[in-house]
């Protein structure tokens, strides 16, 4: 009973929408109506011109069919139509991450991981800044979690994105010269990351420029962690 | 013994793709909850927006979002246009202005490994209208007359307010 009530009430009120729709007078409304009369006339048989009692109901009828349907039929276009849905809260942990990436604001970008924590960038820029803050063990952690969920994006290209992303972190700090000022394990920890990032883009890149930063910064952890000899690196040659 | 084998196998093959059980039951999250989970290309996205400003579209008030696609070095193009925050189509009037910002935001974007693209509406409060989108290779064809205005309609999806729509703008 409850049911029927509520769609004999969606019926009552779409076919009072129709002409309102099919009237309105807003500039980009008008474009946006026009196209949609247009689209469910072609796609779905539904005429909303028809300003006949027949025509409406059956266009009513219609609309109430096709919009209160869950999916399109198509998973691509469902998946597409439903994630611009939800960009709002991908807008907000976008300015969270932004104000802490600009203010080194730990609490800001812990902010923004709570809203989309899979979202791999996010933990890049939370290891930097807890590596910059002295935190070592958290900025191990972030990357570790970060690297896990760019692999389980299975997105080739998302990979190098991931290890891009950490190299130029990492070296905007150097370039500020404040890494050379940290401690040891800081340091330690930073160029330690910045050989496998440049060993792991290497194995996607090919690109012998990676090669020898990875090379570079080898030796730059050997020659902090006092271990004489530079680790054999792997680059899957 | 093979009976109840029989109806418990159907009733499973029924439950998972008629009612949807694993995701009524959170077993599997939908496509959109794994679409905006994953990290977007924000690199593509700016290079996206210059692209498609440069090819002559109005970028005021849009937002782009490039969202990778699971095991595939494809993206998905999805914009929000804001009137509140100053897009218009640009051509009042234009019957036709759907189709061809879909056409603009997939030739702009054509280079950047985009296969579908979707676009929200916002009026001038803010409020969603509508969401509509394509795959990008529908657009294409229909842009080179290679298929017709009814396959291409036939290829759109959308997702209408109506009641944002009907009273959007009144007092």
């Amino acid at each position: 009973m409850k049911t029927k009530t509520k769609i004999i009430s969606l019926v009552l009120v779409l076919l009072m929408l129709v002409p309102v729709v099919t009237g309105c007078s807003e500039a980009g409304r008008d474009i946006l109506t026009s196209f949609i009369q247009d689209w469910v006339k072609t796609k779905f048989g539904i005429d909303l011109s028809d300003n006949s009692t027949w025509g409406k109901a059956k266009a009513g009828w219609g609309l109430m069919k096709l919009f209160t349907e869950d999916s399109t039929g198509n998973p691509d276009s469902d998946a597409a139509l439903g994630t611009v849905k939800m960009l709002k809260n991908f807008k907000d942990a976008e300015q969270d991450m932004a104000v802490g990436r600009s203010s080194n604001n730990a609490t800001a970008e812990d902010l923004a991981i709570a809203l989309r924590p899979s979202d791999w960038s996010y933990r890049v820029s939370r290891s930097t800044l807890a590596l910059k803050q002295n935190d070592v063990v958290k900025g191990q952690t972030e990357w570790k979690k970060g690297e896990d969920l760019a692999y389980s994006d299975q997105n080739p290209v998302g990979y190098q994105r991931f290890y891009s992303q950490s190299i130029n972190e990492l070296e905007a700090w150097k370039n500020t010269g404040q890494l050379d000022k940290a401690n040891w394990e800081q340091q330690a920890f930073a160029y330690g990351t910045l050989v496998s990032d440049y060993v792991e883009r290497y194995k996607l890149t090919k690109d012998p420029k990676d090669k020898q930063m990875a090379l570079y910064y080898n030796e730059q952890w050997t020659y902090v962690t006092k271990e004489g000899k530079p680790p054999e690196l792997d680059f899957g040659d | 013994m093979t009976t109840l084998t029989l109806v418990i196998v159907a009733a499973l093959v029924i439950g998972i793709t008629v009612f949807k059980l694993p995701l009524r039951l959170g077993l599997v999250k939908p496509a959109a909850v794994r679409m905006i989970s994953q990290t977007p290309d924000r690199e593509a996205a700016l290079k996206v927006k210059s692209d498609i400003q440069q090819a002559g579209i109005n970028t005021s008030g849009v937002d782009v979002f490039v969202m990778p696609e699971k095991k595939s070095n494809k993206n998905v193009l999805l914009t929000v246009l804001d009137t509140s925050k100053g897009f218009s189509f640009g051509n009042a009037g234009s019957t036709d202005a759907i189709s061809n910002y879909l056409i603009k935001l997939a030739s702009a974007s054509a280079s950047d490994n985009i296969d579908r693209v979707a676009f929200q509406y916002l009026d001038s409060e803010g409020k969603s209208l509508a969401t509509i989108t394509a795959p990008t290779d529908a657009i294409l064809k229909y842009s080179k007359g290679q298929i017709s205005q009814t396959e291409f309609f036939k290829a759109i999806d959308a997702r209408i307010d109506l009641s944002q729509l009907a009273t959007s703008g009144l007092p």
